[in-house]
């Protein structure tokens, strides 16, 4: 039989038994449907717990504080803080593809300013770790990177010094200097902490985060509101919010590495030059993590998200236990579509004896049969994963309007991988074949002689 | 009575020693011996339960459950696999049925063209001269005009001269027919008869016919009766005993 043959035999049999199919293939359609639904649910939660909330292919590490407990205080003995050679050894560990130093800002800030943004201005005392530019990168791009507070160039107002720098000491006249705001990043979390608690309390207005970039500030190193400065007359700059990055600190403003290790030495001494905090240990794969960590506490070290870590190999389990009953389903539909077809098929039986007796093999019936059964699966699977990806817009939709914000709200609570569309219409394609293999085989095996004078 | 080996013509069907055993209903078929020389028509007469359906679908291929040897064309059916046996059967053997057995999702024209689809000896023809042969043997058994129309619309004669173009579609050198006539009423089953004998002459197609119906045995150039489970040759066309 020639391929222009077949398929016109497939095609006039489809036709005829549109009804009958239809009905076997919405059982495969909705088992592929549940099942990259659940895939791309639990993929989707995955994606957001593991890369924006518990990091699985990230370790935060810092050295191991000895602390002395003495009538209700606590006192550090020793450093608790990272040194260049021990982030050269911490790069040396195998699985570790690069590592990322956090300094923590170790002179009071306060911050001023909002006056446009919040209708007065503001100041409180604030908070900020230092972090590289490359952590975030692929976050927020080069908008992060700091290149000095001078520029170099003389001026006498804002406007000569263009977007990312303002002009120092000009004005009335006097001629300035253009220096650069220090670009801040701000945890997505912080905002909504103000939009939900803060500005409630205080009667200030909400913020939209898509708007406040580029917002300005000013901000004072070396001062508190808490308590008496220091002897040393307070660092004053001017600070532009970039961007908001979940690497962000939750509570308080990140700023690039450099500048706070230059506030720290300036404020401290040129030791806390190389004095880190902790640091960002990303690995060459999320399954190194053990090694890694073994690695790590060898050093005499410690991982301080142990229990994100926990959080997230359960989220890996999650995944897995999604994936489970995503598969039962579509075990129960393949058994339908297999019921469904063996009594199609039986009903067929007298049909196929004709077919044999015009000349057709039973491999050519096989294929034919088989073949219908395979474009069904094509079609529900498609169908089913189609569905699941608009039942996953409809509950994204819901959830943009209804689901109050919360700290680390996806865009899309789904995620779906184009390998997962494709190999739900594989799967529906052997559920269909699968389920049609045995009734046609049976069907098949027998002389014809015997179905025909059963009819 | 003649010697059913002793066909008077090149036998185009030679059975030997044929004997088919059903679970519950014992030996229908006891050593039976044919030969059908080609260009015969012969009709196969007995009782119902005789064996007549029976010895058709083997001599067509269709029960291979049977002990003894049946040649086609001096081919032993046993030797042949599944694919070869099928070849034969679309090749050389159309098949009549009684219940005529075409398929209510096709039309007319698709009904007669189904064999087509599984030869590769057909593969080689063009669409359009597939579609003159269909119309041909459409015409051949006055169903032309109603090509495009679907089984559903036909009375029972009409749908069994659609049975007889589909197994003429390929030229088949012997043709078999089960009972062609027991669904029809008389009259009709007298138009088939002639079509049949027809299509016997002009195209010198080997025909065998099992068969309750006397016209048909009358027609015949020789009848075979099977009588619990063995086969008589009556010679000429005579009237089989009841």
């Amino acid at each position: 039989m020639t391929l222009r043959r077949f398929a016109r035999l497939v095609a006039l049999d489809l036709r005829r038994s549109r009804r009958r199919l239809a009905a076997a293939g919405i059982g495969v359609a909705m088992g592929v449907a549940a099942l990259v639904f659940l895939l791309g649910l639990a993929l989707g939660l995955r994606s957001t717990l593991l890369q924006r909330v518990l990091p699985l292919d990230r370790l935060e590490v810092a050295a191991e504080a000895k602390n002395l407990d003495l009538l209700g205080l606590r006192f550090g003995l020793g450093s608790d803080t990272l040194d260049g050679e021990l982030l050269a050894s911490l790069r040396a560990v195998p699985g570790v593809a690069a590592v990322y130093p956090k300094m923590k800002l170790t002179v009071p800030a306060v911050a001023s300013g909002g006056g446009s943004l919040l209708g007065s201005a503001v100041q409180t005392d604030l908070v900020a770790d230092g972090i590289a530019a490359d952590l975030v990168s692929d976050e927020v791009g080069d908008v992060f990177r700091f290149e000095g507070l001078e520029t170099g160039t003389l001026c006498e107002s804002d406007r000569q010094c263009g977007d990312q720098a303002y002009c120092s000491g000009g004005g009335a006249g006097g001629e300035g200097s253009c220096r650069r705001y220090v670009p801040v990043l701000v945890s997505p979390h912080l905002v909504e902490l103000y939009n939900g608690s803060f500005r409630r309390a205080y009667r200030l207005p909400q913020i939209d985060p898509e708007a406040v970039v580029g917002f300005t500030f000013e901000m004072a190193f070396g001062a508190s509101t808490l308590r008496s400065s220091g002897r040393r007359p307070p660092q004053r700059e001017r600070m532009r919010l970039v961007g908001f990055s979940d690497r962000a600190i939750p509570l308080g403003v990140t700023l690039p590495l450099d500048f706070v290790r230059d506030v720290n030495v300036a404020f401290g001494s040129a030791r806390a030059a190389d004095a880190y905090h902790s640091a960002i240990v990303r690995l060459d794969r999320p399954r190194d993590g053990p090694a890694v960590l073994a690695a790590v506490e060898e050093m005499g070290l410690v991982v301080t998200d142990r229990g994100a870590r926990r959080a997230a190999q359960m989220m890996v389990l999650l995944v897995a236990i999604l994936a489970v009953v995503g598969g039962a389903v579509l075990v129960v539909a393949a058994v339908s579509v297999a019921h469904a077809t063996y009594i199609t098929i039986s009903g067929r039986r007298r049909e196929i004896a004709v077919m044999r007796a015009l000349g057709a093999g039973r491999g050519q019936i096989r294929g034919l049969f088989l073949t219908e059964a395979g474009l069904v699966g094509a079609v529900a699977g498609a169908l089913g994963a189609a569905l699941a990806v608009g039942a996953a817009a409809v509950i994204d939709a819901m959830g943009r309007f209804w689901v109050p914000d919360f700290p680390f709200k996806p865009d899309s609570f789904f995620e779906f991988e184009p390998w997962l569309l494709v190999g739900g219409m594989i799967l529906g394609v052997l559920a269909c074949v699968f389920g049609a293999t045995w009734p046609t085989l049976e069907a098949t095996s027998a002389d014809p002689a015997k179905a025909l004078s059963e009819s | 009575m003649q010697d059913p080996l002793l066909a008077y013509t090149l036998p185009v069907i030679q059975a030997r020693s044929v004997t088919r055993t059903f679970p519950g209903r014992g030996e229908v078929l006891r050593g039976v011996d044919l030969s059908v020389g080609e260009g015969e028509f012969v009709t196969l007469v007995g009782r119902s339960g005789s064996g007549k359906t029976t010895l058709l679908n083997i001599i067509g291929g269709l029960d291979s459950g049977y002990e003894g040897t049946v040649e086609i064309d001096s081919t032993d059916l046993q030797t042949l696999g599944d694919r070869a046996l099928s070849i034969l059967r679309g090749s050389t053997v159309g098949f009549v049925f009684q219940a005529y057995h075409i398929l209510d999702h096709l039309t007319v024209a698709e009904n007669a063209a189904l064999p087509s689809l599984f030869q590769p000896t057909v593969n080689a023809m063009s669409r359009d001269a597939l579609n003159e042969r269909v119309d041909q043997v459409l015409s051949a058994v006055g169903m032309a005009w109603r090509a495009a129309e679907r089984p559903a619309t036909l009375s029972g004669g009409e749908r069994q001269r659609v049975a007889i173009a589909r197994a003429l579609l390929l030229r088949p050198r012997v043709l078999l027919c089960d009972e062609p006539t027991g669904n029809l009423d008389p009259h009709t089953g007298h138009e088939v008869v002639d079509l049949l004998r027809r299509i016997h002459e002009d195209d010198g197609v080997t025909v065998v016919v099992a068969t309750h119906d006397e016209v048909i045995s009358r027609s015949a150039d020789r009848v075979l009766e099977l009588r619990r489970g063995r086969l008589d040759d009556w010679g000429g066309p005579v009237r089989a005993e009841p």
